[in-house]
């Protein structure tokens, strides 16, 4: 039983390889769609991760935790897999500007950490960023527009109306597109906030490819606190609902595909063996048992699917290698979006999944599309079969 | 060796049912060749079939060495065809994707063979049909009568009881027929297998111990 098993393996393989045109059509199908989706599935997952970039990269970071003590020293929450840990302190209050008044949320920052942390910088529109120098403030582009300011214009900050104004010189004036942003917050050297801040906010960016939980975990050990420090998805739900919708859009796109292709390889495998339902025919007259011949069509459609959706993989998983180092240009098509605020550019993104699905998912359908063709050639009549010559 | 009994067999074409064959019977020798003649339509294809078990006769029996075809499962039907027949067709039939040597070498395979004993009978048999030069060809560079000729070394590889042929030099000139039905003759004496054929060229029922006819449904010796 085993050595006729290997053996119509191997007559199986030799029909592929020999009816190499037919089998070339065949497999292009399925090779083309798993190689597509694969393809596509890193596309998406690569939006995805633009998205999260671009607006954890903007300002926010990672993880967030508000209000620390002063004695918590950042150094403690540098643990391995942070790549900065940001210190920002917020002081609610009033700017002026002769007749003009607009409350804001002045931020102090260290400016050449942020810098180095987050894109903020690369939103300028006028001027410059924060450069250290004394007494400078850096705001947004409504801001500017409702107080009448502009580069070099002079302003003062005010805690409360009792308190003594503070001068300000606009080093730059940015435009997000976010309309908390450039309406709302403004920022300046941390050494120049009007008054002592006694607590501080913590923007926390990971190193790429780490998951906030675990990170989470730990600073709530080192903290001793529980549901203060809250990760990305916690402070934009609307982002991880895009993102989660994005993934499941792609997930039922695949099953469709697979599905339309499943059909197309079906009747194409149909017509194949009607073509070849002679030779069927020949085989079962030498006395081929019908397992062995439900075993012959599946072996070639299975070898045939295998070879095929291998293929696709190398292809799909090369197409997204090479354009994984220069990424995809969408800027045109991002210029108002908020979720691509600091660059329009996707890089493709392979994930097991997106590896995996699209092949596994071709093979057992591919390989179920085999059901109908190889119940034809079971049920069909030898003796009707070679009289229809 | 073949006991066809009272057999008959009709078609349905459309709203009318022609009967193909009409109660017949006939006896086959063991080693005996045995030539079926009959105009084009007369049923002889449906006759072989039903001898060799591809077809059932709506009533009748065949018993084909000794076993009693009506009998048999699917399973066991295939296997009497793997181990007990051979069979030739009009136009050879080769497997296109398999090699000349592979095509004679697969029922062998089908049986279980060893691996040494297949070399050495599908070696025998290249050199019985004189085409040794050509084992690693495939069937479409070969001509007609070269086809026609591994169809036989194919259909005797594994040395059955039976073999059958279904007008076998039909697409043949009559030499090259000859020269065919005589490796069919001359292979199974050999090995001491019995023929049954059909053609309808009355050049070729010499070669055959005995002839016969079909007509009208009818079998007439």
């Amino acid at each position: 039983m085993v050595t006729n098993l290997i053996f119509i393996l191997k007559t199986a393989i030799k029909f592929l390889a020999r009816s190499w045109r037919a089998t070339f059509v065949l497999a292009f199908m399925i090779f083309i769609s798993v190689a597509t989706l694969i393809f596509l599935s890193a596309l998406a997952t690569g939006t995805n991760d633009a998205m999260i970039r671009n607006s954890v990269g903007l300002y926010s970071g990672n993880i967030q935790r508000m209000n620390l003590p002063d004695s918590l020293r950042p150094e403690a929450l540098e643990i391995k897999g942070v790549k900065h840990v940001l210190v920002r302190k917020a002081c609610p209050g009033i700017l002026k500007k002769d007749d003009h008044i607009e409350t804001i949320l002045l931020t102090g920052i260290d400016s050449e950490k942020e810098k180095k942390a987050t894109g903020l910088y690369k939103k300028t529109i006028k001027g410059k960023y924060l450069s250290g120098k004394e007494k400078e403030i850096y705001i947004g582009q409504i801001l500017a527009k409702k107080l009448d300011l502009d580069i070099d214009s002079r302003l003062y900050f005010q805690k409360g109306l009792e308190s003594v104004p503070v001068e300000f010189t606009v080093s730059g004036i940015f435009k997000t597109g976010i309309g908390g942003f450039d309406d709302e917050i403004a920022f300046c050297n941390l050494k120049d906030l009007p008054e002592e801040v006694l607590v501080w906010n913590a923007a926390i960016f990971l190193e790429e490819g780490k998951k906030p939980q675990a990170i989470i975990a730990e600073y709530e050990k080192i903290t001793n606190s529980r549901g203060e420090f809250l990760a990305w998805y916690d402070l934009m739900p609307d982002l991880k609902q895009l993102t989660d919708l994005n993934q499941v859009c792609m997930d039922i796109l695949t099953v469709i595909v697979f599905a339309i292709v499943a059909v197309g390889v079906a009747c194409a495998f149909v017509i194949f063996i009607l073509k070849n339902l002679r030779e069927y025919g020949i085989l079962k007259t030498m006395g081929l048992s019908p397992g062995l011949m439900a075993f012959f069509i599946m072996a070639k459609v299975t070898i045939l699917n295998l070879f095929a959706a291998l293929s696709g993989v190398v292809a799909g998983a090369l197409l997204c290698w090479w354009l994984s180092g220069s990424g995809i240009d969408i800027s045109q098509m991002t210029s108002h979006n908020k979720y691509f605020v600091i660059s329009g550019i996707i890089y493709p993104r392979l994930t097991a999944g997106s590896l995996l699905a699209p092949p596994i998912l071709a093979f057992v359908l591919s390989s179920a599309a085999a059901l109908w063709p190889m119940m034809i050639v079971l049920r069909s009549n030898v003796a009707k079969i070679l009289r229809n010559r | 060796m073949l006991h066809v009994n009272n057999i008959s067999k009709a078609f349905a074409t459309g709203r009318r049912r022609i009967k193909v064959l009409k109660d017949i019977s006939f006896y086959v020798e063991k080693g005996e060749i045995v030539a079926l003649k009959g105009k084009s339509g007369s049923g002889k294809t449906t006759l072989l079939n039903c001898c060799c078990g591809l077809e059932s006769p709506d009533s009748g029996k065949v018993i084909c060495s000794g076993i009693d075809l009506k009998t048999l499962s699917a399973g066991q039907l295939s296997r009497f065809l793997r181990t007990k027949t051979g069979f030739v067709f009009q136009q050879g039939n080769l497997l296109s994707y398999l090699t000349v040597s592979e095509n004679i070498s697969f029922p062998l395979h089908l049986n279980g063979e060893k691996a040494n004993n297949i070399k050495s009978r599908v070696s025998e048999l290249l050199a019985i049909i004189g085409m040794e030069e050509a084992k690693h060809a495939l069937p479409s560079g070969l001509s007609g009568g070269e086809t026609l000729r591994v169809s036989v070394a194919r259909a005797l590889s594994h040395k059955p009881e039976m073999l059958f042929a279904d007008e076998p030099t039909a697409s043949l000139d009559t030499a090259t027929g000859k020269s065919v039905l005589s490796l069919i003759r001359d292979l199974s004496r050999m090995q001491k297998s019995t023929v049954v054929f059909s053609t309808h060229d009355p050049e070729l029922l010499s070669m055959a111990d005995r002839v016969l006819e079909l007509k009208d449904g009818e079998l007439k010796e």
